[in-house]
């Protein structure tokens, strides 16, 4: 009994031991990410700007107005698409599963896509239309696992390769006669995604949508966690399957959309959080969803400041997660039994 | 009082007919076996019972309430089911496996508290696995797999207990054990508890009754203690072929 005890503690120890390494790691990075950029601001400022010393108006303008706003939109897209994943990972029990894989990045592409070839595609424009078409791309799959009569997983896989194929499809055909110079430039760029635009009003404007998203995902925790049995499991322990893993996937929906509406695609953060995550906790609770999220945090913000200062202009942040996310994703291949 | 009673129950996939015809019913703390050759309808039964497949026909009752009309979480609290093999992929801590039990006491909300953490580590000690409650589920041996999931229906403290081939991946020693505990628990809080088997031996060692299934159809059920060697000899050579069944120390052992 004692010794069971002690090896309890040590447990719950080695778990805050790893959120506090990760929230310290995440409040470097968060620094890191505020200083750097083509106006650098060294650390002493932003801690004259905190204990409010008079500071350079310049300095001051450019703290509050690209470099917070940006560094916090990351932040919470690391943490949002992380979670999501390994949210997605446990209810779809593949550990391979992403974000998009019921269609969300797809539709949101979509809806990008139309706002650009139509309205003009200010930017206001393409994160309401990408929003709607996230959304109502898993809604419209939803819809579709209805026509079939197994409810399990392998039907929500199918009906988002379905959507996403169609979305796909919509997009090519809106990029065939999209005006080269700007509209299909417009198109391409946006889903190679950037936090560049990044303004207050965009932030606060989808931070509701995102809390939303996550408390559904945090209420839902032990849910989640029963989900990643079979669904017979699942239902003679007392769980409405179906109905269940419908509110998780509206709530990571809704976290995915809200977050990629205002950057763009973003490729593999749901899918190397996670796994380090798991790598670390040796498990797969909520735990591990929160430490996927700070972990993705952690990663996108690294990410975004070398976005900026890599070259001289800015690069798109896929194309940096995904030089970390290949590899890395042959690095688990090489892991595999 | 009748704890669980099945009537006319006719079930299947896809329109098939797997078993038909089926009645039944068992008292509180009674072992039943469901005995029967691959292919004879045990686990599609055992389904119907535990409310996961709904019958073509019939109707399934749980102190004289329908299962049917249940929702899943009263359902649950009245019928723990444990599947032929565990569906865990990923690394998970034994006691967490356990915990999962708790579900359908907890609100929509909830996560299980510390009072039901100490329970599932009581409940561990019942099959003498608690030295395990913090390893990974995924790092077991199959056979101790089985007990964890075993302590996983028992948290659930269901009053129908079923149990699909639990003793099909454990050593001769854990079979025994694990029977035993079934049973014990069954007989000690007065549950009714439901079992498919292979080997009638197991079955007429640990349960007071036996439900033989041939084709879909119930063969023939009885009580362990109202039989005699002739009855045995007449009703498993029907099913198994040619067998010899020897008296050992009061109890009937079949050998072929």
């Amino acid at each position: 009994m004692n010794k069971v005890k002690v090896s309890k503690k040590e447990n719950h120890d080695r778990m805050y031991l790893q959120y506090l390494v990760a929230s310290v790691l995440l409040g470097a990075a968060f620094i890191i990410s505020i200083a750097v950029g083509r106006y650098p601001i060294s650390v002493s400022d932003i801690i004259d700007i905190i204990i409010g010393k008079d500071i350079e108006p310049m300095t001051k303008s450019i703290f509050f107005t690209l470099r917070i706003p940006r560094t916090i939109m990351v932040l919470i897209a690391g943490i949002g698409l992380s979670m999501a994943g390994s949210v997605y990972q446990t209810i779809f029990k593949n550990p391979l599963a992403t974000p998009d894989i019921i269609g969300v990045s797809s539709g949101a592409n979509l809806g990008a896509a139309i706002a650009i070839s139509f309205f003009a595609g200010g930017t206001l424009s393409i994160a309401v239309f990408a929003f709607i078409g996230g959304i109502g791309a898993v809604f419209i799959a939803l819809a579709l696992t209805r026509i079939s009569k197994d409810k399990g997983i392998t039907t929500f896989v199918l009906a988002g390769i379905v959507i996403g194929s169609m979305a796909q499809g919509m997009i090519m055909l809106l990029k065939f006669f999209a005006d080269p110079e700007k509209q299909l430039a417009a198109i391409d760029f946006w889903s190679m995604g950037s936090f560049a635009g990044i303004t207050s009003d965009k932030l606060i404007s989808i931070l509701p949508f995102f809390f939303i998203g996550v408390l559904g995902l945090i209420f839902l925790r032990w849910k989640i966690n029963i989900l990643s049995l079979s669904d017979e499991e699942g239902k003679a322990l007392g769980i409405r399957v179906g109905f269940v893993r419908i509110c998780v996937v509206l709530a990571a929906t809704l976290v995915v959309a809200s977050i990629v509406s205002v950057s763009g695609l973003i490729t593999f953060i749901g899918l190397i959080g996670p796994h380090i995550a798991r790598m670390l906790t040796k498990r797969n609770d909520f735990h591990t969803t929160i430490l996927s999220g700070l972990i993705g945090a952690i990663i996108l913000l690294i990410a975004d400041c070398l976005a900026r200062s890599m070259a001289s202009s800015e690069i798109p942040i896929s194309i940096l997660t995904t030089f970390i996310g290949a590899p890395f994703l042959a690095y688990l291949m090489g892991r595999l039994k | 009082m009748n704890l669980l009673k099945v009537e006319n129950i006719k079930a299947g996939y896809g329109g098939k007919t797997i078993i038909d015809d089926i009645n039944f019913s068992t008292q509180p703390g009674e072992l039943t076996a469901l005995l029967g050759l691959n292919g004879t309808g045990k686990t599609t039964l055992l389904k119907v019972i535990s409310g996961l497949l709904k019958p073509m026909d019939g109707k399934c009752f749980v102190k004289e309430e329908d299962i049917y009309k249940l929702k899943e979480k009263e359902r649950a609290k009245h019928i723990s089911y444990m599947p032929q093999r565990n569906s865990i992929i990923y690394n998970t801590k034994v006691i967490e496996i356990v915990l999962m039990g708790i579900t359908p006491y907890l609100g929509v909300f909830d996560t299980p508290s510390k009072a039901h953490r100490e329970l599932a580590y009581e409940i561990l000690k019942i099959v003498g696995m608690e030295s395990f409650s913090q390893k990974n589920f995924l790092h077991l041996s199959e056979g101790q797999k089985q007990l964890i999931i075993i302590s996983r229906s028992l948290i659930q403290n269901a009053e129908i207990m079923l149990f699909d081939e639990p003793d099909s991946a454990l050593d001769f020693t854990n079979k025994h054990m694990v029977l035993s505990k079934i049973k014990e628990v069954v007989s000690r809080d007065n549950k009714c508890g439901i079992i498919t088997l292979h080997d009638p031996n197991y079955a007429l060692s640990y349960c007071d009754n036996i439900i033989i299934l041939n084709e879909g159809r119930i063969f023939t059920q009885f009580r362990k203690q109202e039989v005699d060697r002739a009855f045995l000899y007449k009703t498993f050579t029907h099913i198994y072929g040619k067998i010899e069944v020897l008296k050992h120390k009061e109890k009937f052992v079949i050998v072929r």
